[in-house]
């Protein structure tokens, strides 16, 4: 697969602040990529530069093959941006607000009357098509702006904290919305503070960190990247001292704590502090059944993307 | 660097006027101005200030009947009312144009509309020119709504067509000008409040500072013409400078371009031209204060435009 959304040395400072400082990313069609970053990280800079209202000082973004600074009518034929605020216009119903902006990308009447009706049915909000705007709920608003974001079929959707403010339900609403559109063959690239929707649903995720991507990848990429220590548990049903022994003799292992667990069954269980991959671990359990220890149990603590966010973005935060 | 095909991007070949109606944002604009009461509100309020400024005139005229039975009175009649009603709406011309216009841009800003619209396919200069066309249209109506009360005066005769003509195309023009003001400060200012702060600053001094500029202007320059000579008679280039002066002054301002004009026309001059007498008896000829006006705003709306274009058009550093 090839990147549709390409960012390379982009660098953008507000006087002498640096809101981003030389950030490379790239995002494959197709994918949903959470951009995760403390405020005042550089997230919405950086959005608003995809979504050509912003020159960056250096650096350049690509776009489904168009350069922001030299084909910004290209990038925004092909994209769909959607600020973190929903702009209003007090004064026009649900329908009238898709079919003014389907008019905006010289849709013809007819083609924004079938699309204006899909859309509708696509966020559920055929019932309320005359309805005015401002009479919406926040989730509504929402809903009606990621239609709106949908009307010239772009192949991208550069999304600004879409879910900000909703109440769950609308949260939830929100997500399988993202997740449907992603099925449909849309690059999804939104930047959240709401890291439950992150694990949920983005198939990759950026961490940002003053104005530089600290750590890239899928979550699991993220968690074995990042976890310079595993804590690995291993459950036997006897010779636990043999196995603390031998496992201690191996290399990457830095501890073995012997433990029992506080349960009907009393089982001993093995702590094992490991710094290795993962055939390394696979290593470490086939010597340990070489040698016909009776395991009955083998987990590993992972660390969740609060841990993996809390310990990237440490500094910003002290 | 990506190889996937990006979205075609086409541009449709229009007529400006095909454009124009096709504009969304005219579209948009019209739709939500008629949809408040406030457009009813100042449509009411126009009619009913032209048709009580009208009464009025009528019913000093009625109150002397041998005037009222006099064919010449008449006409005299008809034609007041007609210059009444034609300058009232200018001068209303000027405020509800300048003020139709002046949230166009900055309110979508406030709203946070205006970096959507910015993402569309949708050029600067089509949002500019449907926010415009949306403002004259709808004081092109509000002069529309005043033309049964102006029309009183065809009753009592005294009206020609040229002066029906000059009287619409100077009200178009102001319409189409101030606007136009309007609409520039409201690019170039983020808040609306400071866009119609200022835009009506700038429509009180064209409307009624340069008319009292002017004369304040005359007087130096008669002073200076008259101190200059030493026979009792200014020369013949001083006196032409200062008229030249005197005219440019009188015609860029819509209320002194207006008396200019109508005191012309009662002069029976050509409604083209008008010709000044120096003190040594030589004419000159300019040409008429409404001509000149429409250039003149005509020009500085094409300039505004620009600069509007320009600012809707800039990409935040």
């Amino acid at each position: 697969m090839s990147p549709i959304i390409e960012i390379n040395d982009l660098s953008k400072k507000y006087g002498k602040r640096t809101a981003v400082n030389h950030l490379n990313l790239s995002v494959e069609a197709g994918e949903i990529f959470g951009f995760v970053g403390p405020n005042g990280a550089g997230k919405t800079t950086t959005l608003r530069i995809l979504a050509t209202l912003l020159r960056a000082n250096h650096g350049e973004a690509i776009i489904a093959g168009h350069s922001v600074k030299k084909s910004p009518r290209g990038v925004r034929g092909a994209i769909g941006y959607m600020p973190d605020s929903f702009g209003i216009y007090h004064d026009m119903r649900v329908w009238e607000y898709l079919d003014f902006f389907g008019a905006c990308y010289h849709l013809r009447e007819a083609e924004r009357k079938r699309l204006v009706n899909d859309l509708l049915e696509l966020v559920d909000m055929t019932p309320r098509r005359d309805d005015m705007v401002d009479k919406l709920s926040r989730g509504m608003q929402q809903r009606l702006g990621l239609a709106r974001t949908l009307i010239h079929d772009p192949q991208v959707l550069i999304l600004d904290e879409p879910a900000s403010g909703l109440d769950p339900r609308a949260r939830v609403e929100i997500r399988e919305l993202l997740v449907e559109l992603a099925r449909m063959g849309k690059t999804v690239f939104f930047s959240t503070h709401i890291l439950a929707d992150v694990a949920e649903i983005c198939t990759r995720v950026g961490i940002i960190e003053a104005g530089q991507i600290v750590a890239t990848g899928t979550l699991d990429e993220l968690q074995r990247g990042l976890a310079t220590q595993r804590a690995v548990h291993i459950g036997v049903l006897d010779r636990a001292t043999e196995a603390q022994e031998f496992l201690a003799a191996l290399p990457g292992v830095s501890g073995v704590e012997v433990q029992t667990e506080q349960n009907q069954q009393q089982r001993t269980r093995l702590e094992v502090k490991f710094t290795g991959d993962d055939a390394a671990l696979s290593a470490m359990l086939a010597a340990l059944a070489a040698r016909h220890i009776p395991m009955v149990h083998f987990s590993e603590d992972s660390q969740n993307l609060e841990d993996i966010f809390m310990q990237l973005t440490k500094s910003s935060l002290e | 660097m990506s190889a996937i095909p990006a979205q075609p991007v086409v541009k449709p070949r229009r007529s400006l006027g095909e454009a124009l109606r096709r504009n969304p944002i005219t579209l948009k604009e019209m739709r939500s101005r008629m949809r408040g009461r406030r457009s009813f509100a100042v449509l009411t309020l126009n009619v009913f200030l032209l048709g009580g400024l009208v009464s009025l005139i009528y019913m000093a005229y009625a109150a002397t009947t041998q005037v009222m039975s006099s064919p010449s009175s008449l006409r005299a009649l008809g034609k007041t009312i007609f210059a009444t009603a034609v300058g009232m709406q200018l001068l209303i011309t000027c405020f509800t144009s300048s003020s139709a216009a002046v949230g166009a841009i900055s309110s979508e800003r406030e709203r946070q509309t205006f970096e959507l619209l910015r993402t569309t396919l949708l050029p600067a200069r089509s949002l500019v020119l449907g926010k415009l066309t949306a403002a004259v249209l709808f004081n092109l109506l509000i002069i529309l709504s005043a033309i049964p009360i102006a029309g009183l005066s065809f009753f009592f005769g005294g009206v020609t067509l040229e002066e029906i003509t000059i009287a619409s195309i100077f009200l178009i023009v102001t319409a189409i000008a101030f606007s136009t003001i309007g609409l520039f400060f409201s690019s170039l200012m983020r808040r609306t409040s400071q866009a119609t702060a200022v835009s009506t600053v700038v429509t009180l001094l064209l409307v009624f500072g340069l008319p009292v500029f002017m004369l304040i202007i005359q007087g130096l320059l008669s002073t200076m013409v008259y101190a200059s000579s030493q026979t009792g008679l200014p020369s013949v280039e001083a006196e032409m400078t200062r008229n030249f002066v005197l005219w440019l002054l009188v015609s860029i301002s819509p209320l002194s371009a207006g008396v200019a004009t109508l005191a012309t026309l009662l002069d029976s001059q050509t409604a083209l031209t008008m010709t000044w007498t120096l003190s040594n008896g030589t004419s000159i000829t300019y040409p008429s204060s409404w001509i000149t006006y429409t250039v003149v705003y005509l020009l500085l709306s094409l300039i505004l435009i620009g600069l509007s274009i320009r600012f809707v058009k800039r990409v935040d550093k």
